[in-house]
C-alpha cells in the first residue's frame, strides 16, 4: 500500500459503493469551492499528464457539467458528464457521474460529496460513490479510470511539486 | 445471516486495519496485539480471526505461543487492485493540497 498517501479508499467486495476519504489542511469553504467551482476543478481534476476542458459547467442545483480530458496535442481522452443534484455550500455536493462513449450507455453512478469542518483550517473530505451495480463499480476500479496509463507522467508530478518549493 | 470473509471487508473495519499496522512490524501473540487496544481481549481476538481467515495474518507456532504476522503477498493483491485508482485520486489531491496552500499564501500577503 502506499505508505506516503493520506487518500484513504474503501471498496469492500460485493458492494456497489466505494468511499474516498482524504483530510486537508484548508477551511471547509475552500476546499468545498474546489470541487464546485470549474476554474479550479480545471487546476487538479484531470489525471497527472492530462488536460480538463469543460464542454458545459452549470454547477448550481439542477444544474450539469461535462468535461473531456485531453492531452498536449490535444487528443480527446475521455469525457465525463452528468447533473448537479444538489450544491448545499459547504456542506455537501450531490451529482451523477457518466463515462461517454461506453459500448453500453446508461452506467452512471450517484457521487455524493461530504465537507466536514474537523477544527479551525481542517477539513475532511468523504466521496461515495454509489454504482448502478458491483461490476460496474468493479470495472471502474481496475481501470483507475484511466490513470493507470499516464505513470510516465511521474516526472511532471515532481516538476510540480519543485515549483511549488520555489 | 451468512458473514463475509474477504480481504475487502476485513481491511475496512478500523481496528482490524490498526491490528494489520502492528503486525506489520513484527510477528505478535493475540494478547500482545490486545494490549495495544481499549476493547476486550475477545473483541480484539474476533477481529485477529477474520484477518487470519481472509488469510492477511499467517500463524506460527514458538513453543507455546502462536505468533501472527502479516501475510504481504495477500495485502499486495488488495494493494494491486486498488492500486492504480488510488493513484489518480492521491494525485488530484495533492494538486488541490497545493492550490489551496497557494491560496492560503496569497491570502495571508493581502491580510499583511
Amino acid at each position: 500500500m502506499n505508505k506516503d498517501s493520506n487518500t484513504l479508499i474503501i471498496a469492500e467486495a460485493d458492494r456497489q459503493e466505494l468511499f474516498i476519504v482524504r483530510e486537508f489542511n484548508a477551511p471547509r469553504e475552500r476546499v468545498f469551492e474546489a470541487f464546485s467551482n470549474p476554474e479550479i476543478l480545471k487546476e487538479f481534476y484531470a489525471p497527472l499528464g492530462l488536460k480538463l476542458v469543460f464542454k458545459y459547467a452549470d454547477f448550481r442545483n439542477g444544474g450539469s457539467y461535462c468535461w473531456s480530458h485531453i492531452d498536449a496535442a490535444g487528443n480527446l481522452y475521455c469525457t465525463f458528464k452528468g447533473v448537479i443534484h444538489e450544491i448545499a455550500y459547504p456542506e455537501r455536493i450531490i451529482q451523477t457521474v457518466e463515462m461517454e462513449g461506453l459500448p453500453e450507455d446508461g452506467h452512471v453512478l450517484l457521487e455524493i460529496f461530504i465537507f466536514e469542518e474537523l477544527e479551525t483550517n481542517r477539513t475532511k473530505l468523504s466521496i461515495q460513490d454509489v454504482f448502478r451495480s458491483v461490476a460496474d463499480r468493479d470495472e471502474m476500479i481496475k481501470s483507475g479510470f484511466e490513470s493507470g496509463v499516464f505513470e510516465i507522467f511521474g516526472q511532471l508530478d515532481n516538476l510540480l511539486k519543485n515549483s511549488t518549493n520555489e | 445471516m451468512e458473514i463475509r470473509r474477504d480481504v475487502f471487508q476485513a481491511i475496512a473495519d478500523p481496528t482490524r486495519r490498526a491490528i494489520l499496522s502492528f503486525v506489520a512490524l513484527h510477528a505478535m501473540t493475540a494478547g500482545a496485539i490486545a494490549a495495544n487496544f481499549e476493547s476486550s481481549r475477545q473483541t480484539v481476538s474476533k477481529h485477529i480471526q477474520i484477518l487470519y481467515e481472509c488469510q492477511l495474518l499467517n500463524q506460527t507456532q514458538s513453543g507455546r505461543e502462536i505468533y501472527y504476522e502479516l501475510n504481504p503477498e495477500k495485502m499486495k493483491e488488495i494493494a494491486e487492485w486498488l492500486q492504480p485508482f488510488h493513484k489518480l485520486w492521491d494525485e488530484r489531491f495533492k494538486r488541490l493540497d497545493i492550490l489551496l496552500d497557494k491560496h492560503k499564501t496569497e491570502k495571508n500577503e493581502q491580510g499583511q
